[in-house]
């Protein structure tokens, strides 16, 4: 598989349009999701997706595959696109700040999670509570949420260890909880 | 290891089994019983809000993005040799009301000899470049899902007849890059027959049917596009300040296209299709034709491009010269998967 994919990047890095086209239908839509979950705005992921993969085609000769799956390049695009939109609305969303201390065996009681999936969840409740979220968290549930990478690959785009993301990715869904269930129960 | 550390794995590996592996969230819970009571929320929270955000691109944005992505990618390739002689005139950042009011002036002032001429010009052509980019803005300036899966059908069935014509050409750039539109064409097509047929008004702009023909910024300063005008079509803004503008071609190699493809004739083009496309539109409308006549028709029609289409691919592979073989079974690849999905899609939408 990851052969494959290697062979695919490599005809791509030549200016293969079929290579490069393929590459883009495989990994169009789970950066639009990742970027949605991101950002809160599909509009506005819309357009920055676009600009992912243009920027991609760009710099497609620089790539280098150190051993990650390609989309992890494409993910770190888009965290820079990401990054680049909100320095240009020159505020940040209202988040935490990063990493703060999360109390990991508390709150549970007196909720019931069956009702958070009754409730039919949608995407703007998701991103909703994602905003309760810091940067880091919210840079792990949407890359775990919206594309296949497991942790070590998450933990490659991030720059972070393995055990960083899993203590990140379980306070994430914690917080997540958290603010789902004040959401709809509110 | 601490039991924090020890529970961060287990929900790791049960986040994997559940979100990648669909694993129940109770076959998760069975293999952890002494954790099953912290795990179960968390899973349930996962999988909830993975589901949530399990969503689609729009269509209409996603046809956009293919085709903008597509045209950046067809300029990428022929960078070098449009970098010697391109001329400067690039409709990428024009206004949109510009683009549509100058290029209906123009067209006005100077008739469409050329777009006709244009119409039947082969991929070696000068001319073809006023060929793509009328059909652009023909797309452009067709609104309804239908309308555009018809027009895709008729583009697809165009591109074919291209590829043929290139099979003994020793032009394998020109082949591979008619090959990958026709590939665009069919995935549109079954694209828009899959979507509900109701009139979707996207005055996009003719910047949209444009190549992406500006730079690309780095991935660190990459803006989001700002805002533009609609376009005005029932009163147009005046021009009299700006410029002629027109539909820059991606794939014109200039050095043979600049004699014959100027900003006006490109622009006419785009003008005459905005035109025809109204008058076409109007006739629909008179007719009365139905959306569930032109569907039942665009079926009949796209089956029978699919026969005929495919059977001459498959001559064609046969009697085309070595070299030319790998892009033409590719072409007879793609007509044969992307046609039966067309087909399907059409069927689905009569079910």
């Amino acid at each position: 598989m990851r052969q494959e994919e290697e062979a695919l990047v490599r005809r791509a890095m030549q200016r293969d349009q079929e290579a490069f086209g393929r590459i883009y239908e495989a990994n169009f839509d789970r950066i639009y999701r990742y970027i949605v979950l991101k950002i809160g705005n599909e509009a506005e992921a819309e357009d920055m997706t676009q600009q992912v993969f243009l920027n991609a085609l760009k710099s497609i000769s620089s790539y280098k595959s150190q051993g990650a799956p390609f989309s992890a390049w494409l993910y770190r695009i888009a965290h820079n696109q990401v990054v680049d939109h909100y320095r240009k609305k020159s505020k940040r969303p209202d988040t935490l700040p990063d990493d703060p201390p999360v109390e990991l065996a508390s709150t549970d009681e007196g909720i019931d999670p069956q009702k958070i999936a009754e409730h039919g969840m949608t995407m703007e409740q998701v991103m909703m509570a994602a905003r309760e979220l810091t940067d880091a968290q919210r840079e792990v549930i949407s890359l775990r949420f919206t594309s296949d990478l497991s942790v070590a690959e998450v933990a490659n785009i991030m720059g972070r260890s393995q055990g960083a993301v899993k203590a990140l990715q379980h306070s994430a869904i914690l917080a997540l909880r958290k603010a789902l269930v004040v959401e709809t129960y509110e | 290891m601490n039991d924090s550390r020890k529970f961060e794995n287990v929900l790791d590996v049960c986040l994997d089994r559940v979100l990648l592996k669909n694993d129940s969230v109770e076959q998760c819970l069975k293999n952890y019983p002494e954790y099953a009571g912290r795990l179960k929320p968390l899973l349930e929270t996962a999988l909830a809000a993975r589901n949530a955000s399990a969503i689609q691109p729009n269509p209409e944005f996603r046809t956009k993005a293919r085709y903008q992505f597509q045209a950046a990618l067809s300029q990428a390739v022929l960078a070098p040799a449009q970098k010697q002689s391109r001329p400067s005139f690039n409709l990428g950042w024009q206004p949109r009301w510009v683009v549509a009011t100058a290029s209906l002036l123009i067209f006005s002032m100077l008739g469409g000899t050329t777009v006709v001429a244009a119409r039947a010009s082969m991929p070696d052509s000068p001319l073809y470049a006023v060929k793509q980019a009328t059909e652009r803005v023909q797309m452009v300036f067709t609104f309804s899902n239908l309308g555009k899966a018809e027009l895709n059908a008729t583009l697809a069935d165009k591109r074919v007849e291209e590829i043929v014509y290139l099979s003994d050409k020793d032009e394998p750039e020109k082949l591979a890059q008619t090959t990958e539109s026709l590939n665009i064409h069919l995935n549109e097509l079954s694209e828009h027959a899959s979507s509900p047929g109701a009139a979707v008004v996207s005055l996009t702009g003719i910047r949209e049917a444009a190549p992406a023909a500006s730079p690309v910024t780095p991935p660190a300063v990459a803006p989001a596009p700002s805002p533009e005008p609609e376009i005005q079509l029932a009163k147009p803004a005046p021009v009299t300040a700006e410029p002629p503008v027109a539909v820059q071609a991606p794939e014109a190699k200039s050095e043979a296209a600049g004699k014959a493809t100027t900003n006006e004739t490109l622009s006419l083009a785009a003008a005459a299709n905005v035109s025809e496309r109204q008058q076409n539109d109007e006739q629909q409308k008179k007719r009365g034709s139905s959306d569930e006549d032109r569907r039942s028709k665009l079926k009949a029609t796209v089956e029978n491009q699919a026969d005929n289409n495919i059977a001459r691919l498959k001559a064609t592979v046969e009697n085309a010269p070595e070299s030319a073989k790998p892009a033409l079974q590719r072409a007879l690849n793609i007509s044969k998967d992307e046609y039966k999905k067309a087909i399907e899609s059409l069927k689905k939408r009569d079910d």
